[in-house]
């Protein structure tokens, strides 16, 4: 409990941080190529994290949703 | 179990100063002039030169799903009430790539070509795709952040409100 | 319990079939929903179709295929649906891989099937924040698994940093079919809480810091496995036991490169991980995506693995049983290092698209082939085969 709660409060200190560069939505074109592999929705393991968890001990860290799209819905 | 209280409590605090929505600082102003050719080339148009009509000014980009969606309905209002002028503004890196993407979906619309990122940079967008409703005189009375379908109804209300 | 039949195929193979008919109750649904979805799918939907077939030396095989559909039921309301359907091949010696297998007929290839169904809803609060709800269901001869997932997702500057918290419940069931053929169940929970923090650097460039730590309570053996103990010269098999309770910590921070100038993306990532069984371990990996022709990506990838073992752990188990009589044959919390080399091309049909306005729904499918090398210092090596469709429009 107390890892967990200071990795979140390192992540909220880091948040302004965020606020020093921005990138403007017209600028990121170049984030949507799919050849930065960006996630969608469905954060379901792929198959080499499958096949890996099978063969170690580790689990997790992988399961970002992703985002930085500069699109509204 | 206090700890986690605090946590939660960080949490809804982040959520609720989160940044607010943008353009809501050009309401009541009037939209700053540009002069931009058009997406082939063909032509060069002003906003000045629409002074009269009502005016929608849409940013879109064809790396954008929601934007993909909101010129085919614009240009589909723009078919329907009289006096009523759509200018969609594209910036993407290629222009070729906003030409397919109008010809692919068969859109008709005038498709203006912001090469430099000077128009959207002055309008300072902040999420795709972006529209201002510009009255008879210029002046910016709403503005609209993302698309859904039902935006468009909401689009129609307020442009027929202007008309 | 349910009870299992058995059927010898012309193949020589023994199959294992269960007459809760698991298969058919996703297939047919399956088939219904993609009918039905092609002619109400309208702008803004996203439906995906994805097949895949991987095989290793070791004589592992499974053909995956999934469905996905996201249908905008609102104006900022989605309805999601993923369903999956796995056809595991495993060989009668040295089974390494997760599927688990009667012990009566390791001596045999076995296959087995497992399904998967994800179902949510996905609401947007607003420019910024989005929240959604998940039910997932797993399902194979053996093993069943259930869980709800919530996720909460909030934008900050313009959409520069985004900040999601997932929180995950999971009501496992881990059986073993028992050599009458009946199942005999054991249960497990596990709770899981994600932060995943996003933060564009700049227009290139992307960084993702993951953190997840997983809290597991109840049966964590394998019900199959054994382990060898030797008690004064006798030697003799017993169960393996492992703690009924462990807690997984896994850090990522991954960053996302991209090249513009040669038309490429690096990205590179560490994890560090670490649970109350004392595993400890270190992950890298450095992937080279590059644009070949237009539409056709070629890819390298590299990833290197390290563990230390678990405490329990032993390459001989006495009568004495130490370390509270907790005792494992699984491979998996040995120490050991390992290495994975890789290759891939994935062709972009979007290309098709540019010419043809009929071809437009081929905007976002694609065709991947991807081969990898893995081996580790516990003597295991594979070679690894995988192809895949992905079709969404």
């Amino acid at each position: 409990m107390k890892l967990l709660l200071s990795f979140v409060a390192v992540v909220i200190a880091l948040i302004p941080l965020g606020g020093c560069a921005v990138v403007k939505s017209y600028e990121r074109e170049k984030l949507a190529d799919p050849i930065l592999e960006r996630q969608t929705q469905f954060a379901k393991q792929t198959l080499e994290q499958k096949f890996f968890s099978t063969r170690e001990g580790s689990m997790g860290g992988a399961s970002g949703i992703g985002g930085g799209c500069g699109c509204a819905k | 179990m206090k700890r986690a209280c605090l946590a939660l409590c960080c949490c809804v605090a982040i959520v609720v100063f989160s940044s607010a929505g943008w353009g809501f600082e050009l309401m009541g102003k009037t939209a700053p002039d540009f002069m931009l050719n058009t997406i082939d080339g063909s032509a060069t148009l002003s906003l000045k030169d629409l002074r009269g009509s009502v005016v929608v000014i849409d940013f879109w980009a064809s790396w954008c799903p929601p934007c993909r969606r909101s010129l085919p309905g614009l240009a589909a209002l723009e078919q329907r009430l009289k006096g009523l002028k759509v200018l969609a503004v594209n910036i993407d890196d290629d222009r070729v790539k906003g030409v397919e993407f109008l010809r692919r979906n068969r859109i008709k619309v005038v498709a203006l070509y912001d090469q430099d990122k000077q128009v959207v940079k002055r309008y300072d967008v902040s999420a795709m795709p972006s529209a201002l409703i510009i009255d008879k005189h210029g002046v910016v009375r709403f503005v609209h952040v993302g698309y859904t379908e039902s935006d468009l109804d909401q689009f129609k209300k307020e442009i027929e409100g202007l008309l | 319990m349910c009870k299992v039949t058995e059927a010898v195929s012309s193949g020589g193979k023994v199959q294992v079939r269960k007459h809760c008919k698991v298969i058919s109750a996703i297939l047919i649904p399956v088939m219904l929903v993609w009918a039905a979805v092609s002619a109400f799918a309208q702008g803004g939907d996203q439906m995906g179709l994805t097949t895949y077939y991987f095989s290793d030396s070791g004589e592992n095989s499974v053909i995956t295929t999934s469905f996905n559909l996201a249908k905008k039921l609102l104006a900022q309301t989605v309805f999601l649906i993923d369903i999956e359907l796995d056809q595991v091949t495993v060989p009668a010696v040295t089974a390494v891989t997760g599927a688990t297998r009667p012990q009566r007929r390791k001596n045999e290839p076995f296959e087995k099937s497992r399904g998967q169904v994800i179902v949510g809803v996905e609401q947007g609060l607003g420019l910024n924040t989005t929240f959604a709800g998940n039910f997932y269901r797993s399902q194979e001869i053996d093993y069943t698994s259930t869980s709800v997932i919530g996720t909460l997702s909030q934008d900050f500057f313009e959409k520069n940093t985004t900040v999601t918290v997932r929180g995950q419940y999971n009501a496992d069931d881990v059986g073993k079919i028992t050599d009458p053929g009946d199942i005999i169940s054991n249960k497990k929970k596990v709770f899981t809480g994600s932060l995943i923090v996003t933060q564009l650097l700049s227009p290139t460039t992307v960084l993702d810091v993951n953190y997840d730590i997983m809290h597991m309570k109840g049966f964590l053996s394998d019900p199959y496995r054994q382990v060898n103990v030797d008690s004064f010269g006798v030697k003799f098999s017993r169960d393996e036991l492992h703690p009924d309770y462990r807690i997984r910590h896994a850090g990522t921070a991954k960053i996302s490169q991209l090249i513009p100038s040669i038309k490429a993306a690096l990205i590179g990532s560490y994890r560090y991980y670490f649970d109350t069984w004392k595993v400890r371990s270190s992950t890298m990996e450095l992937k080279f995506n590059k644009y070949v022709v237009d539409d056709l990506i070629f890819s390298v990838d590299y990833r290197y693995y390290t563990q230390m073992a678990a405490y329990f752990r032993s390459d001989r188990y006495g009568v004495d049983y130490l370390n509270g009589g907790y005792k494992t044959a699984d491979y998996k919390l040995k120490s050991f290092n390992s290495n994975n080399f890789g290759f891939s091309l994935t062709w972009l049909m979007r290309g098709l698209a540019k010419n043809n306005p009929d071809l437009e729904f081929l905007q976002n499918s694609s065709v991947e082939v991807m081969y990898f090398r893995y081996f580790n210092d516990l003597d295991f090596s594979a070679d690894i085969l995988q192809a895949g469709l992905k079709f969404s429009i």
